[in-house]
């Protein structure tokens, strides 16, 4: 497949970055849960 | 380091043709034009459904539609244009033009490009589904819920929520794994010299959307997940009489609703750094401010959720908050329009149609921002909430913010993406009969809401009647006049006056020293930028 | 404050006008209806107050981009200024343009905190008359908690509403008291609704599970009109609310009246006597195109696949049992609600006795209230 012209070591900084953000966005979906309902009632009880 | 030249060199010679070149492509340039093409589709039905909703309350009482699938029409027209307008357009003007701007042969994870394009008609046919499945036998009820999708009533609609709710996550699978790679695009791929605060204004809006993506995709997905577990698997989280909370659903989705307007918005503000200094014929004026600015929008954006929620009843000290930090958003919204304004001052301006978008984009933008700041202020928003006036106020942002932006970014680099110049008369009338038919149809919608016509209503009142009346004949005008938007590009893509590698004599970045159309691996040699 | 803004407001919307060429109408709704509340009055103040700033900042952007357009323009031969950008005003704009934007703002934010806390923190004072607010899908039910008058409130259909009034016009008004505080508690017995009077200055969203707190001190007798604002499902545009405000004399009279109404419906249903099938039919009839009809239709032909049919259906022209049962307790998961708080025994036979009978189900059963007592 016609992939660009890039060396290996951008390559691999590529991909870890990558799999860093990707990891982040997986852990912020299963944050939603139970962390942003926390976060979100704590906040809201603590100004009623 | 030749050596990998030379290997890679063999690699890039067999490109694939016909079907495979799109199927297969992990080319940058050959994905942005899938997702603009793709968007371009969307934006039709999308417009086709908004013009149904405008035929409907052409006249009080039911004309041609029932209230479901009014309800239903009204659904899918915000999802269609939002998800699969709106959001793929960006996408296919970063895909195109960031690797252009920032000197690189192409998007860091060329596959992983491939793949977060090709979700899309995957998720666009669920989403589509979703509509239709009520038409067969056993298909259950339509969505009569707004894009919203507030339970319980999401919980009362039958199994085409489910639908949606599947293509809520492959839309936003898509957009995460799209994020991602212009991220790492623009950390690691800049040509040597090309520092951050060297980028095009362009290439940070994107690179703050990309932050925004990721950071309240997942939050949505979480919750529509906790709605699918509510329908299906007996859990309690937003059922008040298991001990959920019918509002959390609320926090969580405008959590991500809310950031989700900037993400709409931010590129398109980028694209019109890039296309004010160019028509002006000097640099962009404060380039610092506005890249700073942007970072604070996203900021702020993100901890003034529940101004979409002032009648819930929240604490005085809640909604004191909310209001104030909502009001706050006008700092860094207008130091971007007056940098803009300030491009223009003491400039050389000359008005072709991209322009002429950023004009109207800078001037009806302001509009639609002052209203918002009206909306912030809680005692006024009691009135206008949940009125035709909100729905006045978020067409004044979204289209002059967003599509006209686009409309911007799509005008000044057709010529670098098909080689050829677009017809400039036909897209100055485009420019004029939308603009104009535009505000006819929404400023009198403000009128409406003030009035008391409260919002996503298919039958009204007879005192509504006038101005409904005028918002849909000038609506079903603005709709069609996109017929001749769909002609201009056609007409570009088939032929045209030569583009020159600099198509605009005051253009200035990296993706003007490139021929129009750019080479397949757009820098093969990284530029020098100094 | 508002004689004077009542000014600036017919000029501000002249242009409109203009454009429009439409003949002026008296009820051409261009703003806010006459706010009946002091709060009220005040959140239109508040409005005019920021639309009015809006508007003169509008102006400001308009004229300078205008001005820029006419004047820097490359076709008038302005040679473009290339450090523009580097001189001290660009140098500076950054901190003087937020400086003044945050003026502006906090004069906005500062204008809206009085009345903010005034109609945000609902007063706990004596004397206040409490109205318990039900969204249904889709009407509105009213329970004056001091003296238990509970009232449901419906859309008139097209030929019943007053002229010009259909979608704006119900069969019992929620009355209230001018002079008098009132604290109205919202809450919904299905799915999120809103109850908006723009008169009165306030919407507040019903949530099943939530009880949520406004209030309003009428202080101009009148009938005032609004409508459900949240997105209720298919007849979200037939769920108006009618407010009808008279003197606390008038008001007392009401009551008594509308209280012994009620005694009198009890102690008929509870009189146990044998109905007879027109008395069942012709009471069954009003009923059923008011509580059920807006589902399942006046004919009986319900609008599928939402609203299932009772004409020929297996529940209507089976066994009784089940009948009444679905009725008393609505049916779970669906959109079909539980009956047995909001009608009696009389009511419900009745409504069954005239589904079991009506568009050809000739069934010939006669339900009594007993057999619905029994049931319960």
């Amino acid at each position: 497949m016609a992939t660009p012209p890039v060396d290996d070591a951008t390559r691999r900084r590529n991909r870890r970055t990558a799999l860093l953000l990707g990891a982040f966005a997986i852990v912020v979906f299963f944050s939603s849960v139970p962390f942003w309902k926390n976060l979100i009632q704590t906040a809201l009880n603590a100004a009623r | 380091m030749s050596t990998t030249a030379d290997t890679l060199h063999s690699e890039h010679e067999h490109h694939p043709y016909g079907w495979r070149r799109w199927l297969y492509s992990t080319n940058h340039k050959d994905i942005g034009t899938l997702y603009l093409l793709f968007a371009l589709t969307m934006f039709f039905l999308g417009g086709l459904s908004a013009m149904a909703i405008r035929a409907e309350l052409l006249f009080p009482g039911l004309q041609f539609l029932d209230p479901d699938l009014y309800n239903n029409i009204l659904t899918n027209h915000a999802l269609i244009m939002i998800f699969g307008a709106v959001m793929p357009a960006g996408a296919g003007i970063a895909n195109w033009m960031i690797p252009l701007m920032i000197g690189a042969p192409d998007m860091a994870l060329p596959r992983l490009n491939n793949l977060s394009f090709w979700i899309l008609p995957a998720a666009a046919m669920m989403l589509i589904l979703s509509f239709i499945v009520p038409f067969f036998p056993g298909g259950g009820t339509q969505i009569n819920t707004g894009w919203t999708l507030y339970p319980p009533l999401s919980v009362q609609v039958g199994m085409s929520m489910d639908f949606l709710i599947f293509a809520i996550h492959l839309l936003g699978i898509s957009s995460v794994l799209a994020s991602i790679n212009i991220i790492v695009t623009i950390l690691n791929m800049r040509a040597p010299g090309m520092t951050l605060f060297k980028m095009p204004v362009f290439c940070w809006a994107w690179f703050v959307t990309a932050f925004l993506l990721i950071l309240v995709v997942p939050i949505i997905a979480g919750g529509v997940t906790m709605l699918l577990f509510d329908r299906h698997f007996g859990t309690s989280f937003f059922n008040a009489a298991g001990g959920g909370d019918p509002v959390l659903f609320q926090h969580l989705f405008w959590f991500f609703g809310h950031p989700e307007v900037y993400i709409l918005i931010l590129p398109a503000i980028g694209a019109l750094a890039q296309v004010i200094p160019a028509f002006s014929r000097k640099p962009l004026f404060g380039y610092h401010s506005t890249v700073g600015a942007m970072l604070v929008i996203a900021t702020l954006g993100m901890v003034v959720w529940a101004h979409h929620q002032y009648t819930i009843g929240m604490s005085f000290a809640a909604v004191n908050y909310f209001m104030i930090g909502t009001i706050l958003i006008s700092i860094p919204v207008g130091l971007i329009l007056f940098n803009f304004i300030a491009t223009m001052w003491r400039g050389a301006m000359t008005f072709e149609t991209p322009m002429l978008f950023a004009t109207a984009m800078v001037l009806l933008f302001s509009f639609g921002g002052l209203t918002g700041v009206m909306l912030a202020v809680i005692p006024a928003d009691i009135q206008y909430h949940d009125s035709m006036f909100v729905v006045a106020h978020f067409h004044y942002v979204l289209i002059p913010g967003a599509i006209y932006g686009l409309f911007a970014a799509v005008f000044y680099w057709l010529p670098k993406w098909t080689g050829h110049m677009y017809d400039e008369r036909l897209a100055k009338i485009f420019f004029w009969v939308n603009m104009i038919s535009f505000n006819l149809t929404f400023f009198v919608q403000h009128f409406l809401g003030l009035a008391g016509m409260p919002r996503r209503i298919i039958d009204y009142n007879v005192i509504f009647a006038e101005f409904n009346f005028i918002s849909s004949v000038a609506g079903l005008i603005y709709g069609l006049s996109h017929l001749l938007f769909l002609y201009i590009v056609i007409k570009c893509i088939r032929g045209g006056k030569k583009a020159d590698n600099k198509a605009w004599e005051g253009a200035t970045g990296l993706e003007w020293e490139l021929p129009s159309p750019p080479p397949f691996h757009s820098w093969e040699t990284a530029p020098r930028v100094k | 404050m508002l004689a004077r803004m009542k000014t600036i407001r017919s000029l501000w919307f002249l242009p409109l006008l203009l454009v429009s060429a439409a003949p002026a109408r008296a009820e051409y709704g261009l703003n806010f209806p006459p706010p009946a509340t002091p709060i009220a009055r005040d959140i239109y103040d508040l409005h005019m107050l920021t639309m009015g700033i809006s508007t003169i900042l509008l102006i400001g952007v308009f004229g300078v981009v205008f001005f820029a357009i006419w004047k820097f323009r490359k076709s008038r031969g302005y040679q473009p200024d290339q450090n523009f950008h580097k001189t001290w005003f660009g140098t500076w704009s950054w901190i003087i343009v937020p400086a003044m934007v945050l003026g502006v703002d906090l004069t906005i934010a500062g204008s809206a905190q009085k009345v903010l806390q005034e109609m945000w923190i609902v007063p706990k004072q004596e004397g206040m008359l409490d109205v318990k607010v039900t969204g249904h899908q889709w009407y509105w039910e009213y329970e004056y908690m001091d003296s238990g008058i509970r009232i449901e409130s419906r859309a008139l259909p097209e030929d019943q509403a007053d002229d010009g009034l259909y979608l704006r016009d119900v069969d019992n008004r929620l009355v209230l008291p001018t002079h008098r505080p009132v604290r109205f508690l919202h809450t919904s017995a299905d799915v999120n609704h809103a109850m908006w009077v723009p008169a009165l200055g306030f919407k507040k969203d019903a949530i099943p599970g939530y009880i949520t707190e406004t209030w309003a001190t009428i202080d101009t007798e009148g009938v005032y009109r609004g409508q459900c604002a949240e997105l209720c499902g298919t007849w979200h545009a037939k769920m108006p609310i009618v407010v009808e405000a008279v003197s606390e004399s008038e008001f007392e009279t009401w009551l008594a009246e509308a209280k012994a109404a009620e005694v009198a419906a009890e102690a008929e249903a509870a009189a146990d006597i044998e109905w007879s099938m027109p008395d069942l039919m012709e009471k069954g009839k009003g009923l059923y195109n008011t509580k059920c009809a807006s589902c399942h239709q006046i004919n009986g032909e319900g609008l599928q696949p939402a609203f299932p049919p009772l004409k020929g259906s297996a529940i209507a022209t089976g066994p009784t049992g089940p009948h009444i049962d679905i009725v008393l307790h609505g049916k779970p998961g669906s959109a079909m609600p539980p009956w047995k708080g909001q009608l009696n025994d009389l009511e419900i036979a009745a409504i069954v006795t005239y589904e079991r009978n009506a568009w050809g189900n000739d069934t010939g059963d006669l339900v009594q209230p007993r057999d619905v007592k029994a049931a319960r």
